[in-house]
């Protein structure tokens, strides 16, 4: 049953993502205040910074309770977790400079929007290099990496109402056409699936590595396997 | 340079004549002048305006000389430049259309452009096939370090059971 899910979940991920594409360059009217075309980039930019929001949570609370509990269960998730930290920020970084670029005329602006996420970003990336290449006990160290990236959270997502620069506020959401609305609601929803489906098979990727590891241990320790 | 400098001799000479018969007009109905002659000097040679005779000498000195007498353009282009640079209200004519003509530029290229949204989107697409294409590589590395554990352990078990056969051939031997 399990098993199954996974492809199910694929095909539905595909298809309502087809349906967010259709709806975004066929359906959905073009902006004509001030950005037109360039308005597009908003229906994947935004869905992504909200999975980055999303997967730094769900990295830094297992952190958490794995620095609480000692779980590696914990640690799989929060691993993760920060892997798709990594590509959804350079997702939303890369994305915004580029609509940065079309709509304000320079790649980047060091106000507090961009700043931030750059800055969470950055720790996320340090998680992933503290998991990697950072030997015994990385594990933890990475955990209460994970547990500060959180307190960035809502820094990014207030950052535009307390200090507006250049950035647009979160509330254009609500302002929107309605079929600019469906667009975005249904690319949210396709990046939603895509998150989970990935996550959950990294998530069992880990817990595989691991169980592989432990078997390989127990093996070499008992002397029935060859190193 | 010798365009204006024509021009402001026609237009020299013209004026005294203009006014004189403005003058005559006040006074009295207009009569048709006499025809007198008039000594003025032989008109400078325009060399630069060879397309349009110098009738209206306005027009004349605004006649952008052809594409290809390139020292004519050059010194129509040297007297408009010293005209407008003596002129602050043509300055700022100039400079507010041509602002205005960058700004309807700048409009029309924001409301055509598609480039940054192809851009945008195959950024994203890139990096999630990214994603996928890591994934699959760590899957088809975790099948293969898989497959070897198994292969080992079937090897273990091949072992086994030649042992256990050899010590029950052993025994079957005793």
């Amino acid at each position: 049953m399990k098993r199954a899910l996974v492809p199910v979940l694929a095909v539905v991920v595909a298809l309502v993502l087809a349906l967010a594409v259709r709806q975004v360059f066929f359906i959905a009217p073009i902006e004509a205040n001030q950005l037109y075309w360039n308005q597009k980039i908003f229906y994947f930019h935004v869905p992504c910074a909200f999975m980055l929001f999303a997967a730094v949570f769900v990295c830094g609370v297992p952190a958490a309770l794995f620095l609480k509990t000692r779980d590696p269960r914990y640690d799989d998730v929060a691993a993760a977790a920060a892997e798709l930290a990594v590509v959804f920020g350079a997702i939303v970084l890369g994305s915004g400079m580029i609509w940065g670029k079309a709509a304000w005329g320079v790649w980047w602006q060091w106000e507090m929007r961009l700043t931030t996420s750059l800055l969470l970003w950055l720790i996320m990336v340090g998680y992933v290099l503290v998991r990697r290449f950072g030997g015994a006990g990385a594990d933890r160290l990475s955990a209460g990496l994970a547990v500060f990236a959180m307190v960035d959270v809502p820094l990014v997502y207030f950052s535009v109402k307390y200090w507006n620069f250049l950035h647009p506020k979160a509330e254009v959401v609500s302002t929107l056409d309605p079929s600019m609305k469906l667009a975005f609601r249904l690319s949210a929803l396709g990046f939603i699936g895509l998150f989970v489906l990935v996550l959950v098979t990294r998530v069992a990727q880990h817990r595989g590595v691991r169980a592989l590891r432990d078997v390989r241990e127990r093996g070499l320790d008992a002397g029935i396997l060859e190193p | 340079m010798m365009i204006v400098r024509a021009a402001l001799v026609v237009i020299a000479l013209a004026l005294p004549r203009m006014a004189s018969a403005q003058d005559a007009g006040a006074a009295a109905p207009p009569v048709p002048a006499p025809a007198q002659p008039v000594a003025i000097d032989p008109p400078a040679p325009v060399a630069i305006m060879p397309r349009v005779p110098p009738a209206d000498p306005v027009a004349a000195a605004c006649t952008l000389p052809p594409k290809d007498d390139r020292e004519a353009r050059a010194k129509f282009r040297l007297a408009c430049a010293t005209a407008i640079e003596d002129d602050a209200d043509w300055q700022a004519d100039i400079s507010t259309r041509f602002e205005r003509q960058e700004h309807e530029r700048a409009a029309q290229a924001i409301r055509t452009n598609q480039r940054h949204v192809f851009w945008a989107y195959a950024f994203i697409w890139i990096a999630l096939a990214a994603l996928v294409g890591v994934m699959w590589v760590r899957q088809q590395r975790l099948n293969g370090e898989i497959a070897r554990l198994n292969a080992q352990l079937k090897a273990i078990e091949a072992e086994d059971a030649r042992r256990a056969k050899d010590k029950a051939k052993d025994k079957g031997d005793a």
